[in-house]
């Protein structure tokens, strides 16, 4: 009797291992297929597949904030403008405006929305943006995007709750006409029209759905070239053409897989056996495995993300503008760059991002390079001198600085062990290394218990002041407790002009001085390596293109 | 019995509430919130609206009356705050539905090869076979299991691609994650089952057995089996109910959507709702497993009488 | 009858006999633990499985100076070079020699494995051993708190303890590791002992007046030696792997310490490029796993009276 039902138990295990090893795979054949583009004739399988490295937290547009979640929405939704490129540069072109004009000043903004349609057949109009961006900065949603759009009339009235949100300087003239008034004149305000805060959103689902819209794929309807057809939670969504979309006929992709991958290995294993078109990696060794890959391209580009220190100006120590100095240029970012991030960012001494423009023209290529004074002067002489100054005689192995370090991962300890062998070489000085997990890390910091700590930080918007205007004085985004006065009117003043000369010129000069006092202290602007099999075509080449997977198409695989 | 069951239960209730109200307050004590994730700070008027909303501004205890009150009220454990819109129970419900396969299949295929082994090795104490058996018994868990897991992902899908690196939904996804997991039931069933056979087997009443004239094969069935079967109960109870909560390095390597990951990330995240709904599934989970033990003890152990 | 069935009588012839060692036992006496090292030696396996832990005892120990290069030592011209002469073991990605790491991180590793496995075993057993002798409440209210600390999840400990130390050191990690570590073996002593108490010498010991304390000590815990020995031999290697957990999700030993598990999981993400910095930590778990498992084995045999023959 037992024996039998070791038996049985023994033939049901086997059962299900052989069922576990069947299985097959659809293929489906494109509409588009044949087409010929850019003299290039499209594949019977238009399917691109890709990844995130983590579940968007919601696709649901005032409350989500998260880069996996906007590379959803923005293949999904429509913005008012997208950010194009051509020969590497970038364009700003219409999308769901036609076009815009503004007054004089820059305080008024009139959107000529083009004829467009939601995933459900329901035509766009000018009050889904007005509904979407009151939404935003209502208290009551919670959202964590209405920073990024208090410079609209009644803007941080309305989101510190003194203010009913339909007294906001938005307005729907008639269905395709969107009129937005601003605070002050604000001469980035076109860099804010594909981001979240300006999407516009269904009033009607979203009141359907309440608090659970955007959570699931029947939750949630976008007006963008795709549709958002299933969402596994934690493993894969799946993007399927948007037949009611304006501009149809030139989206070629059928299906855009996303993957949810979130171990690195797996991502670029993915890749390698062909189940990821596209990929992309800082990791040398597969950097090296797929540069001698057959048929797969590289795209290098720098990103809009700075990696920097930051020192806690209330400290004993780092007070002294001369030590800050010391622990800056001890560095040397080329060597940083080899040895940590083996030659795949760039060495930076500035702080806005080299990527960003302002207007039509590059910043860091008007504005120059920074630190080259402090970078040309002798590190141990420097920290000799503020030693002086603070009367602590003048032998640097007396002095024990902590670097804190938020994340437990192991490059950030290869990262902490690295600059913990620099500063004691070039300074003398000891390093203790305090990894924290992020929230214990968050909390040191903020309430002034470091020295010096490491992070990073990316850009919401394409503009010079988007990076600057986290140094002022009541900003408290990087806790370094650094205050300059000047520098927080040259910032107020930059943020206003419309003349993008005269803007340059005031970006300049507060970026200047927050360099020379150097509260923070820039290594390395971040830099992307992505690979793709040549079949892909269209790829992005510049971070700030917000063109989505809209213009790929898959040729040749 | 029934005066039992109904104790039990009534600890069982008490010592989820425990769980609870420390895992509540625990939480709240540790640095951070659920804003940590973005890894920034964001503008102070941006954060307060936030908190407001999801009714972090009020002092932890007031939370906890109220996260009680909405349990009772409504059995919603509520929204999770690191993936808005989504019901904490929801995402318990569907993630450990996925857990449970791979979990599952690797239990039941762990338990049947290990205790095979076992019942093998104890019956060739210290010859040939016993030595190949444990070795491969114990050969299998000596690997840390992200060790084990990135060997079998390298292997057999990157170099000889014969499975899927990662994914789900077809069912080539699970073999290797079963793979992986079951290493671990394998050696521990394989050496307790032999360790309790071997025990059994030296006991009076075995002895008597044997001396009485019961055949060899009789003597295994009928006396030493039941018994050394019974301590493996205590550590089926557990697996059973940790099938349930998947396995994070497994679910993370080979990118399975099952609820082992919510475990880690509820935490990283200060997903506060989640942390506590996935504390009190698995807790649940435990707790119930535990009465069922002690109640097949009882009826299963004639020494044992449940009182 | 038969033919070998007759002995011949030459066969036999008459010693006489000495009435002074009549009563003299005919084998010398032996002790319990006397015994227990002759059963522990005649097993081959764990034997071999002794040597070979104490071969990683002596390297452990003495390997980090071997080498001639410190453990924390880097290295930018020798970054990720394969084993050789040079490097026995290779280096790593900030060019340290991987033979004095790897020993180094075993002292934490085994020091890990070896306290928190004998603290634990030794709460454990005592705490399932009260909860079952007295059984009733006293034992439901036990295990009720058993459940609860096993319930609160283990990294909120973790982290919680790590804040509240302000450290992530050796001890810590103790700490973190064994404040619930113990739950798992006072569940089985008590489960074994709850079968003991209803044996007939434990009622003989209550017949005859032996405090509880002394019959938990005397007579339920040896007789539940074998258990926690296999408990034990698990444990180490568990504590080890827990550590290594602990490690890939980024709260394990802070650096400049490390660890075995630390070192693997550093290891994983390119082990497909530089594989022997994989393969040596993995290799000297997976030894350390097999020779104290196998060495358990032996001594639960040896150690259990009931298999004495």
């Amino acid at each position: 009797m037992k024996k039998r039902a070791l038996a049985l138990l023994m033939a049901g295990t086997m059962a299900l291992s052989l069922a576990a090893c069947g299985g097959g795979s659809e293929q489906t054949t494109s509409a588009s297929a044949g087409k010929t583009v850019d003299g290039k004739v499209l594949d019977a399988d238009q399917t691109y597949n890709t990844y995130l490295m983590s579940d968007p937290s919601t696709l649901d547009i005032s409350k989500g904030n998260d880069n996996y979640g906007w590379n959803i929405l923005i293949n999904t939704m429509e913005p008012l403008t997208r950010m194009d490129e051509q020969d590497g540069q970038n364009v700003r072109i219409p999308a769901g405006a036609e076009s815009w004009e503004s007054n004089e000043d820059g305080s008024v903004w009139t959107f000529h929305l083009r004829d467009n349609k939601w995933s459900d057949g329901q035509a766009v109009t000018a009050s889904d943006y007005v509904y979407g961006i009151q939404r935003t900065l209502d208290p009551a949603s919670g959202s964590l995007n209405g920073y990024l759009i208090t410079c609209i009339k009644n803007g941080a009235a309305v989101n510190s709750g003194d203010m009913d949100p339909s007294e906001l300087g938005v307005k729907a003239v008639d269905d395709k006409t969107l009129e937005i008034t601003l605070e002050n004149p604000t001469p980035y305000f076109l860099s804010l029209t594909d981001t979240r805060a300006l999407l516009p959103q269904r009033q009607d689902l979203i009141e359907q759905y309440g608090d659970s819209y955007g959570a699931d794929a029947d939750k949630y309807i976008g007006n963008g070239p795709f549709k958002l057809d299933t969402w596994t939670h934690n493993s894969e969504l799946v993007l399927v053409k948007n037949e009611n979309y304006y501009d149809q006929e030139n989206v070629y992709l059928d299906k855009v897989v996303f993957k949810i991958l979130t171990d690195e290995s797996a991502i670029f294993n993915s890749f390698d056996n062909g189940s990821l078109d596209a990929v992309s990696t800082g990791t040398r060794e597969w950097m090296d495995r797929f540069d001698q890959k057959n048929g797969v391209s590289r795209v290098d580009y720098d990103n809009s993300t700075i990696r920097y220190h930051f020192f806690n100006t209330k400290d004993a120590l780092f007070q002294n503008e001369n030590i800050r100095k010391a622990f800056s240029a001890a560095i040397d970012r080329e060597d940083v760059n080899q040895t940590i991030y083996f030659g795949n960012m760039t060495p930076y001494t500035g702080w806005v991002p080299s990527t960003v423009s302002l207007g039509d023209t590059n910043y860091r290529e008007a504005a120059g390079e920074m630190m080259t004074d402090t970078m040309s002067e002798d590190p141990k002489a420097l920290l000799l001198k503020g030693m002086e100054e603070l009367g602590l005689g003048s032998d640097p192995s007396t002095i024990t600085v902590t670097f804190t370090l938020g994340g437990t991962n192991q490059w950030l300890k290869t990262y902490g062990e690295y600059f913990q062998q620099i500063y004691q070489q070039k300074l003398g000085v000891n390093i203790v290394l305090d990894q924290n997990e992020w929230g214990t890390f968050q909390q040191k910091t903020n309430s002034g218990d470091y020295q010096m700590a490491y992070m990073s930080w990316g850009i919401d918007y394409n503009d010079p002041i988007s990076m600057l205007e986290i140094m002022k004085s009541d900003a408290g985004s990087i806790p370094t407790f650094w205050e300059n006065a000047e520098f927080d009117a040259l910032i107020g003043e930059a943020s206003a002009e419309m003349d993008e000369a005269k803007r340059l010129e005031l970006c300049k000069e507060a970026e200047t001085i927050l360099l020379s006092e150097l509260p923070v202290c820039p290594v390395v602007n971040e830099a992307v390596h992505s690979y793709n099999y040549d079949y892909v075509n269209n790829m992005a080449t510049t971070p700030f293109t917000t063109m989505g997977v809209k213009k790929l198409f898959i040729s040749g695989r | 019995m029934r005066k039992f069951i109904t104790k039990r239960i009534l600890y069982m209730v008490l010592t989820l509430f425990v769980i609870t109200a420390a895992t509540f307050f625990l939480m709240h004590s540790i640095p951070g919130d659920p804003l940590s994730y973005m890894a920034r700070n964001l503008p102070e008027q941006t954060r307060l609206n936030y908190y407001a909303k999801y009714g972090l501004d009020k002092p932890v205890t007031e939370q906890f009356v109220l996260f009680l009150k909405n349990f009772f009220t409504t059995g919603s454990l509520g929204e999770s705050l690191r993936y808005p819109g989504r019901e904490v129970t929801d995402t318990i419900l569907t993630n450990s539905s996925v857990s449970v396969v791979p979990g599952g299949l690797a239990l039941l295929i762990g338990l049947v090869i290990g205790v095979t082994l076992g019942i093998i090795a104890s019956l060739h104490k210290n010859k040939w076979p016993d030595y190949v058996v444990m070795f491969i018994a114990v050969l299998g868990i000596t690997m840390p299991v992200f060790v084990l897991a990135s060997l079998f992902q390298y292997f057999f899908s990157v170099k000889f691609q014969l499975l899927p690196t990662t994914g789900w939904g077809k069912p080539k996804n699970v073999v290797l994650p079963v793979a992986c997991m079951c290493f671990g039931t394998i050696a521990t069933y394989a050496r307790y089952v032999k360790s309790n056979m071997l025990d059994v087997m030296g006991q009076d009443y075995i002895l008597t057995a044997e001396a009485k004239g019961v055949s060899g094969f009789n003597v295994i069935r009928k006396h030493v089996l039941k018994n050394a079967f019974l301590p493996c109960i205590t550590l089926l109870g557990g697996q059973i109910s940790g099938i349930f909560t998947g396995s994070f390095v497994v679910e993370k390597i080979f990118g399975i959507p099952g609820l082992g990951f919510y475990f880690i990330s509820s935490i990283n995240d200060r997903d506060y709702t989640m942390i506590i709904g996935t504390t009190v599934f698995a807790a649940g989970l435990f707790v119930i497993a535990q009465l069922i033990i002690d109640i097949a003890y009882g009826l299963l152990d004639p020494r044992i009488r449940v009182r | 009858m038969k033919q070998g069935t007759t002995i011949p009588a030459d066969k036999f012839r008459i010693i006489g006999i000495n009435e002074q060692e009549s009563e003299a036992l005919a084998r010398k006496r032996i002790g319990y633990w006397q015994d227990a090292w002759r059963r522990f030696k005649q097993n081959k396996i764990a034997l071999a499985a002794a040597v070979i832990l104490v071969i990683l005892i002596f390297f452990i120990i003495f390997g980090p100076m071997m080498s001639g290069y410190d453990y924390e030592a880097m290295d930018q011209s020798a970054i990720n070079q394969f084993p050789s002469a040079a490097h026995w073991f290779g280096t790593d990605s900030l060019g340290r020699d991987l033979f004095a790491r790897v020993w180094q991180a075993g002292r934490i590793s085994i020091i890990i494995g070896l306290v928190a496995a004998l603290v634990s075993s030794l709460v454990g057993s005592l705490y399932g051993g009260i909860a079952a002798y007295f059984g009733g409440t006293v034992d439901d209210v036990m295990m009720r708190i058993v459940e609860i600390l096993l319930s609160i999840p283990y990294l909120l400990i973790v982290i919680l303890i790590s804040v509240f130390t302000d450290s992530k050191s050796l001890g810590t990690m103790l700490v973190a590791l064994t404040l619930t570590g113990w739950c798992g073996i006072a569940r089985i002593v008590r489960g074994q002992m709850l079968q003991l108490k209803q044996q007939e010498f434990v009622l003989a010991a209550n017949a005859l007046g032996v405090s509880p304390m002394k019959i938990i000590l005397r007579h339920m815990i040896p007789n539940t030696l074998s258990l926690i020995i296999v408990a034990i031999t698990f444990d180490i290697p568990g504590y080890i792997f827990s550590e290594a957990f602990l490690s890939y999700v980024g709260l394990g030993i802070q650096s400049p310490q490390t660890s075995w598990g630390a070192l693997a999981s550093a290891a994983q993400e390119k082990f497909m490029f530089y594989p022997y910095q994989l393969f040596f930590p993995a290799l000297m778990i997976a030894l350390t796993m097999l020779s104290f498992t196998l060495m358990g084995d032996g001594l639960r045999d040896a150690l259990d009276p009931k298999q004495r023959k």
